[in-house]
């Protein structure tokens, strides 16, 4: 029973430097400010401008930590970064970076939707919600390459994938939230004469983020749970770690332990996603 | 005038990028000595895939072996709707009930499975089925059938024995009444049971190796099965409860008067109405299950996306081809049941709802 | 006396049903009209396509010599039967939102807005957000959001229609306290008290055109068509 505490190390950590597992550390910290963060947002204590300023240090600060620069920080290969940390990377910044950019997209299909971009878009993000994920990585990994003759690493085209694919969901979802705002409040603000993008920055958005939250999060914990696919592009996250500790003959009959600490993992994942859901569906309440 | 000038800008900006990409795509597929074209779909495919419902040979086409493959799929999505459906009516039934340990019982069951990663389940029952059965020299043997980690082992009755069958939906569209209808299903099922008995049984026998004759299901359609349906039934056990609980609470209440008791309630005034509820967000489940077999990849099953983007795209070096068309085919499914789920109507209920 | 709104042949329409038919109309300024009618005669399309919220098919507003498409326009304000307060903003900021975004500067419209507050007797109110508040009180921060913008032409579409007896009173005496000054007003409403208490003209529409116009004296006394009277005596029963 000694090597319980290997497994475990072995599954949250992967093949991180053993000297630099304090940058871990910090990141995990991180995500939960993050997410703290945002429920202070949510309750109105801190205004628009920090919360964003804040988004932005936090995700270049966990970046930054988890690679490093060679210089303060030693450099970590991408394929360094494994285990269930990557997992929790991975759904840390698709999430935010999604986000923000489907709100940007949203803005096109709302307001502008006879632009050609916005049609472009629209029929990609249709294409891209009929795929199964894997599709998507297996594109990304495999044609985007040769397109471009650029060399993506797995890591890179497993980030892109995630947030290509939350973007497609995320925008269906702020549409049917969007649908569901009041016909009174188009006509008050046309009343107003607020029109174009201030109508939307003032008037839509907010109620959109507000009607979405339930099935936002939902979305969220889709990403959290799909993050374990970037196994099958080959990319070692906690699953991947399981698999090669399996393979070898001293662990095979550890599997039931092994499979119950990952999808503990994932499960606590996911319950604190639903969690912070529901804290912010409270927090914004405007009484 | 600004939209027209961001629309120029965009287009000349849109395919110069495509064309660039497609030109270093093009460049990059000759240096393969390949030539971009699907000709190749209808070259002898070289391989034989083992796990299959119709037979794949070595000197059949590729595209035989992509219709293989979507035959797997579809056959998998069947029997994986229809499992899942029934474990996901019950929890959900379950968590109507007024006792509270059944409340908890069926919450934690939907919790559970739905916030652990499909593959993640997957693995786990791939794994400790090929831990737990034992290996095909000593088989779990009941009768003529065997099972160990090389799969279930059973006699085979010759297909056309199942023809009979066909006509159970006859009974439902023809017959009258609920009587009627009963006791056709009844004597229907016993006549054909009875007439088993005269075909002739394929049954597996004990090769030096292995078992050869008689049917066989291969532990990873096993395992998809339970995986998938596990997934999927908490998914729809949770989308069947939201439509239950949607109906009044009054409707309960009027039934309850009238004397009827809580499974007749739930079958005879509750559901039937539920059902243009939660129907749309039912089938929008099915339709990610069918989309989710594609992570039979993971262990190897011969699937639609397995087959195509695995196997072909490995044998063929064709990926750019293998991965369109795996779009393509999707992207058919997708709109095809799309269409349908928009605008199916449900006639004999809509009016209640 | 000039001609402040004017309208020539306006007609309308939504998908096909058509809901003014070529309507004529001269309304002065400083005047105060009242608009009455059977529901779906077209009274709020009447006053929704002055602020271009109804689009018209055929036709012309003109507003103070100019069309009422061009830029320029008098400011006009607009108080809806549901009060359409902005959910996510508070008081404060409801009331400030549209002249902010116009280019105004933040303390003088915030004192501003407080002193509309306070005529609308919700001094105190600022923070509050609109969902904690009862339907009377919605109602007139909706009416100082419409003033905000200090508007020439004030159109209240049934601003009492969706409130309960009690707080019709309240907003009712607000609105008189506000019309009484140097603003064209016109108000679709069922309560005939209240429009004989503020205005001096009254519109009768019933499908889509006006059927009779006069001054609030003339419309009571010799009702120049019999289905005004009609009306008139089933809405006091």
């Amino acid at each position: 029973m000694s090597n319980i505490h290997f497994l475990i190390d072995f599954l949250l950590f992967g093949f991180f430097p053993e000297q630099q597992r304090w940058r871990l550390m910090i990141i995990l910290l991180i995500c939960l400010s993050h997410t703290w963060l945002t429920l202070k947002f949510a309750r109105h204590s801190i205004p628009l401008k920090t919360f964003i300023l804040c988004s932005f240090c936090l995700l270049t600060s966990s970046w930054y930590l988890a690679f490093g620069d060679g210089w303060l920080l030693n450099i970590i290969p991408t394929n360094q970064l494994s285990g269930f940390i990557l997992n929790i990377c991975l759904a840390y910044w698709s999430i935010p970076i999604a986000t923000v950019m489907s709100v940007g997209f949203c803005y096109l299909m709302i307001y502008q939707p006879e632009l050609w971009p916005t049609h472009c878009f629209v029929i990609l993000a249709k294409i891209i919600r009929s795929i199964p994920l894997i599709t998507l990585l297996f594109f990304i990994t495999l044609i985007l390459p040769m397109m471009t003759n650029i060399e993506i690493t797995r890591f890179q085209a497993a980030l892109t994938g995630l947030i290509i694919f939350l973007i497609a969901y995320i925008v269906e979802v702020f549409k049917g939230a969007h649908q569901a705002i009041d016909t009174h409040q188009h006509e008050s603000a046309a009343a107003l004469q607020i029109t174009g993008i201030r109508k939307f920055i003032h008037i839509d958005l907010p109620q959109i983020i507000k009607n979405s939250i339930p099935s936002l999060i939902n979305t969220y914990i889709g990403l959290i749970k799909d993050t374990a696919l970037v196994t099958i592009i080959g990319l070692s996250d906690s699953l991947g770690n399981l698999q090669l500790l399996i393979a070898k003959y001293e662990f095979k009959h550890d599997f039931l332990l092994l499979f119950a600490i990952i999808a503990a993992l994932f499960w606590m994942l996911c319950f604190i996603c639903s969690l912070f859901g529901k804290k912010l569906e409270k927090a914004i309440v405007y009484e | 005038m600004i939209k027209q000038s961001i629309n120029g800008l965009f287009s000349i900006i849109a395919l110069t990028t495509l064309a660039i990409l497609l030109i270093k795509l093009n460049q990059n597929i000759n240096h393969q000595n390949l030539e971009f074209g699907f000709d190749f779909l209808f070259s002898q495919s070289g391989f034989d895939i083992g796990d299959t419902w119709i037979a794949h040979t070595h000197d059949q086409t590729y595209a035989h072996a992509i219709l293989i493959g979507l035959c797997n799929t579809f056959i998998l999505a069947i029997a994986c709707v229809l499992l899942s459906t029934l474990i996901g009516i019950f929890f959900a039934i379950l968590s109507t009930n007024h006792s509270r340990w059944l409340k908890l019982l069926s919450s934690a069951y939907i919790n559970l499975f739905r916030n652990i990663p499909l593959l993640v389940q997957i693995l786990f029952f791939y794994t400790s089925i090929l831990y737990w059965l034992p290996p095909i020299e000593e088989t779990l043997q009941f009768a003529d059938i065997h099972l160990s980690n090389r799969g279930l082992f059973f006699p085979k009755a010759p297909s056309i024995a199942f023809l009979p069958l066909l006509l159970i939906p006859l009974i439902f569209i023809k017959a009258t009444s609920f009587k009627n209808r009963k006791n056709l299903f009844l004597g229907l099922i016993i006549i054909w049971g009875v007439s088993l008995f005269f075909y002739d049984w394929q049954i597996p026998t004990r090769t030096r190796f292995s078992l050869s004759g008689g049917g066989q299901l291969s532990i990873e359609w096993f395992t998809l099965l339970i995986a998938l349906s596990i997934y999927s039934s908490s998914y729809i056990a949770e989308c069947i409860r939201g439509g239950i609980h949607a109906i009044h609470k009054h409707q309960t209440e009027s039934a309850k008067s009238l004397g009827l008791n809580h499974l007749q309630i739930m079958i005879k005034v509750i559901l039937p109405q539920a059902v243009p509820i939660f129907m749309p967000a039912l089938l929008n489940q099915y339709l990610n299950l069918t989309k989710n077999i594609s992570l039979a990849i993971a262990i190897g099953y011969p699937d639609f996306f397995g087959i195509t983007a695995g196997t072909i795209l490995n044998q063929s070096g064709r990926s750019l081809e293998c991965i369109l068309v795996v779009i393509c085919i999707y992207g058919l499914i997708n709109t095809i049941s799309t269409y349908f789920i928009e605008n199916i109507s449900y006639p004999k209920w809509k009016n209640h709802v | 006396m000039n001609n402040f709104i004017e309208f020539r042949n306006v007609s309308a329409q939504i998908d096909d049903r058509t809901i003014l038919k070529d309507v004529n109309l001269t309304i002065h300024q400083g005047e105060h009209v009242g608009i009455i009618g059977p529901s779906g005669s077209g009274k709020s399309s009447l006053i929704r396509t002055i602020n271009r919220l109804l689009p018209i098919h055929t036709g012309k507003i003109i507003i103070n010599g100019k069309d009422n498409h061009t830029k320029n326009l008098p400011q006009i304000g607009m108080v809806f039967q549901a009060y359409a307060l902005f959910p996510h903003l508070t008081v404060l900021e409801n009331l400030t939102l549209a002249p902010l975004l116009h280019g105004g500067n933040a303390k003088a419209l915030k004192c501003k807005a407080q002193a509309l507050l306070e005529k609308v007797r919700l001094a105190g109110f600022d923070d509050r957000y609109p969902n904690s508040l009862s339907g009377g009180q919605q109602q007139r921060i909706a009416i100082a959001r419409a003033l905000m913008i200090d508007p020439e032409i004030l159109l209240l579409d049934e601003p009492t229609s969706a409130l309960d007896p009690e707080m019709i009173n309240e907003v009712k005496l607000v609105l008189q306290d506000i019309i009484a000054n140097n603003m064209t007003v016109l108000i679709v409403s069922h309560d005939i008290a209240f429009i004989k208490k503020t205005t001096s003209r009254i519109l009768f529409l019933e499908n889509g055109q006006i059927i009779s116009d006069q001054s609030q004296k003339d419309f009571f006394e010799n009702p120049a068509h019999a289905r005004q009277s009609e009306f008139i005596s089933q809405l006091n029963h």
